[in-house]
């Protein structure tokens, strides 16, 4: 009985294979994938997105999973499905796709970028990949357009370079070689936590932050899960009472979890801010 | 006098101590001078002055604490973290906060801690007996802490929280990083009310060494005063754990180290006892934040490996005459 | 003044066992009655009744006309001192710290130690021959010093009334007759002495009168010779009894 719903998928995706033979059909079980693969691809042919894909606090696209199966990184929700191709991140659980693989399917796991830096290779390689060449390099191409626009914006407004710092639950900042100081990069700031040297991700005490005394304070990952100890440090009165009220804004997470269109967005963003003061 | 004298002593140490907590941090600020920059009146005041505050409070709830559930129990193993007490308030922290209800009123976090405290009280009477023996004492402290951590991973699991990982350890052990003087606002009150009532026990303890039966025929209602004590400690710890996570072994390390100074009496040992954990903490909180790397220590792995080797040593020199 | 401690018609049961069954006692000032009777009669039981540790199942205790119950704690503290055979001490205190603790009755608890508290301490110390125990640890005494040391906190108190269970059982010869020369003291000094003894010539000897129970039941009471000569009381300890008065007192033989 516990094969039959495997076996039926089986037979339907062998039936449909030989019928439309072009119609790669793909599964995902990593955010970054799922926001590509709904960006370049048709929606008839994702099988299953990871569920992050459809946790509006994450995913910018979350209004357009609609009714496309979810998944837990688990294989017995892949199996059934029989995707022609599986999508994994290098963050990626390696138990499954050493599974999947064993069991016959195509995993391709995908070095997805940390930073601007190969973010248009990675777009145009992802289109090859999902057999989706022109969307990919129309993606590209805007995203190159934008963030020329942002960089071009930004050297113009000129003056001294404001500095910045990206503050998370449990004091954690991104530093040196992360998205988020290419963006501030970008739009002109310096990036305090680079400065103190911090390479990808460190944490930073209340104490270092008030001392710094930075011009503008972006709260990160306000709108997940609140209720934590991990979340008191961003409501800490030291910080409400030592920073103006515009000194602080919160970048939704979504905008900052993966690099793709959201980093356009977010940079312009900042630089709308900095223009603004 | 003598124990006048110990008392003065002390309270000058955590003087001493507060302020040095107060200077010392990333960089030394002189607490005592007004300076000039902002950002000098926000970390002296804002991020310091409230950790230091709540190491005073928590520290001295739970060195009092020990002192009054070892005089309770006639028991010198006894000790809010050993018992289950602290693991269980957080529990009902843990709960409350998870949960959102902590939004609900400003005194829901603290009442959730001291729910918990309570519900572990009963629990160990339950467990080991009002009369325990060592043994069944730390026996049925060890069932309800391990219970009680398996029930905090659970919830903090449900709660689906991205950092549950780090929470767990946090409420297992216990840290005074990123507090504030709202913590200290909201827990404080009920940290004082709940060992003022401890305090008041003094006499009854005292009586007690003689046993239930002298203290009895001395004046005291045994019912009434047990609940005295055993709730000031649950109010108290209850409170303190909610702001602070479960700092463990300071109940047991503190009276130990000053019952000889006032010749074992139960009603000194417990003033004293509440300003030499407050000492405890101040300085072990110090310590902290000198040893920590980028990623700040918790405060438990401190007392932790002061009183680790403090219980066995206690337990090594009880088994002889009680095992 | 209150003159009488009194119990009428005390039963009392433990999980269904019955441990008194009706049994009637008083104590008035001046005398001291010792409380006699084989191992299980329930002579601790009542002794920690008339004391107010337990409630009875049945009958009332009443101390100068008023039920016990009645009476605020601390009353009953000054009136009633209550010594518990070989009480524990849980710390390493020293012998004076013990014996005031006798005065917790007498003073509020912001009040420090008086000058009367620290006289009544003293003849304490001194009516039990411990004034050279006084800044010994008590945990390191001998069972003699330290049944001594507790019974000074007894008379610290300067109570009305003694309950004494047991008081000389760890007691060599000397400091055997020595306490019970104090506690006679104290029930010539207008106290009231009630002990439970187990030597029934230390009984014949110090007691004004005797109560013996068996079985939980009353079995005779009265002045010591007529109750050591009593058949009934040989029968609850099966025994035989002989009494013999010779020089200053009473003698009492038992095979």
């Amino acid at each position: 009985m516990r094969y039959l719903p495997g076996l039926l998928a089986c037979c339907l995706a062998t039936g449909i294979a030989s019928g439309v033979a072009a119609q790669q059909r793909i599964a995902s079980l990593n955010l970054c994938t799922d926001l590509l693969l709904l960006e370049l691809v048709p929606r008839e042919r994702i099988v299953s997105l990871s569920y992050w894909a459809a946790d509006p606090d994450l995913s910018y696209l979350a209004d357009r999973v609609g009714d496309i199966p979810l998944n837990h990184s688990l294989a017995e929700e892949i199996v059934p499905m029989q995707p022609d191709l599986v999508l994994a991140g290098q963050f990626s659980d390696i138990k499954v796709v050493d599974l999947l693989r064993r069991l016959d399917h195509r995993v391709e796991v995908l070095d997805v970028p940390l930073t601007l830096e190969g973010m248009r290779e990675h777009i145009l390689a992802f289109g090859e990949l999902v057999d989706a060449r022109e969307q990919a390099e129309l993606l590209a191409a805007e995203l190159d357009r934008r963030i020329a626009q942002v960089s071009a914006d930004s050297r113009r407004l000129g003056g001294e370079a404001p500095l910045a710092v990206v503050y998370g639950p449990q004091g954690v900042s991104p530093g040196r070689d992360t998205l988020m100081d290419d963006l501030l990069t970008l739009a002109g700031y310096r990036n305090l936590t680079a400065e103190l040297d911090i390479v990808s991700y460190g944490t930073l005490s209340l104490e270092a932050l008030v001392r710094a005394e930075p011009d503008l304070l972006v709260l990160d990952d306000l709108s997940l899960n609140r209720d934590s100890v991990a979340h008191q440090a961003l409501r800490h009165p030291a910080l409400l009472r030592h920073f103006a009220p515009d000194q602080v804004i919160s970048l939704p997470p979504s905008l900052t979890a993966c690099v793709g269109r959201t980093s356009a967005e977010a940079a312009e963003q900042l630089l709308t801010l900095r223009v603004g003061r | 006098m003598k124990t006048t004298a110990v008392m003065a002593m002390l309270l000058l140490v955590l003087l001493a101590a507060s302020l040095l907590a107060l200077a010392h941090g990333e960089v030394w600020l002189n607490p005592l001078a007004t300076g000039e920059e902002r950002w000098r009146d926000t970390v002296l005041w804002e991020i310091r002055l409230p950790r230091v505050m709540l190491a005073i409070l928590v520290g001295g709830v739970l060195g009092l604490s020990g002192a009054a559930l070892q005089g309770l129990l006639r028991n010198p193993l006894a000790d809010p973290s050993i018992v289950g007490v602290s693991a269980c308030a957080a529990l009902g922290a843990v709960i409350v906060l998870y949960s959102g209800l902590a939004s609900l009123a400003w005194f829901s976090l603290p009442l959730g801690g001291m729910l918990g405290a309570g519900l572990s009280v009963v629990l160990v009477y339950l467990l080991a007996g009002s009369r325990s023996s060592v043994f069944s004492l730390i026996l049925a402290g060890m069932a309800v802490n391990a219970f009680v951590g398996a029930l905090i991973a659970l919830v903090l699991n449900v709660a689906s929280n991205p950092f549950a990982m780090s929470e767990i350890v946090y409420w297992l052990l216990g840290s005074f990083a990123n507090r504030s003087l709202q913590d200290v606002m909201i827990a404080g009150p009920f940290m004082l009310a709940g060992s003022l009532a401890v305090l008041t026990a003094g006499r009854y303890l005292d009586a007690l060494s003689l046993g239930e039966e002298t203290a009895t025929t001395l004046g005291f209602d045994p019912q009434r005063w047990r609940w005295i004590v055993v709730g000031g400690v649950a109010a108290s710890v209850g409170a303190a754990v909610s702001v602070s996570g479960n700092i463990g072994f300071v109940g047991l390390v503190v009276p130990h180290l000053l019952r000889p100074l006032v010749g074992h009496e139960p009603r000194r040992l417990l003033w004293v006892s509440a300003l030499g954990g407050a000492i405890l903490l101040v300085l072990a909180d110090m310590l902290v934040q000198a040893i920590s790397g980028r990623v700040e220590l918790k405060l438990g792995v401190i007392t932790a490996l002061i009183g680790g080797p403090f219980f066995l040593y206690i337990i090594m020199r009880t088994r002889s005459s009680e095992w | 003044m209150v003159s009488e401690l009194r119990a009428d018609g005390i039963g009392f049961r433990y999980r269904d066992v019955p441990v008194l069954r009706d049994v009637s006692i008083a104590l008035g000032r001046g005398e001291t009655v010792g409380l006699i009777g084989p191992n299980g009669a329930g002579k601790t039981t009542l002794l920690k009744i008339l004391a107010g540790l337990l409630s009875p199942g049945a009958g009332e205790v009443s101390l100068g006309g008023a039920p016990l119950p009645d009476l605020h704690e601390n009353q009953r503290a000054r009136l009633l001192a209550y010594l518990p055979q070989g009480a524990p001490a849980h710390w390493p205190l020293s012998v004076e710290r013990v014996v005031e603790l006798g005065r917790i009755p007498h003073r509020a608890w912001w009040q420090p130690l008086a000058e009367a508290d620290q006289a009544a301490v003293d003849k304490a110390l001194a009516a039990t021959d411990a004034e050279r125990l006084r800044g010994r640890i008590v945990t390191t005494l001998s069972g003699g010093e330290r049944a001594r040391v507790l019974l000074a906190r007894v008379f610290a108190t300067e109570p009305g009334f003694i309950l004494a269970d047991e008081p000389v059982a760890s007691l060599d010869p000397f400091h055997q007759l020595q306490v019970m020369d104090t506690l006679r003291a104290h029930a010539c000094a207008n106290g009231g002495v009630l002990v439970v003894m187990h030597d029934l010539n230390l009984a014949a000897r110090y007691c004004d009168r005797l109560v013996a129970l068996d079985r939980g039941q009353l079995v005779c009471e009265g002045p010591p010779r007529e109750v050591l000569e009593d058949p009934a009381l040989a029968a609850a300890y099966s025994v035989r009894i002989d009494v013999v008065e010779e020089g200053d007192g009473l003698w009492v033989r038992y095979r």
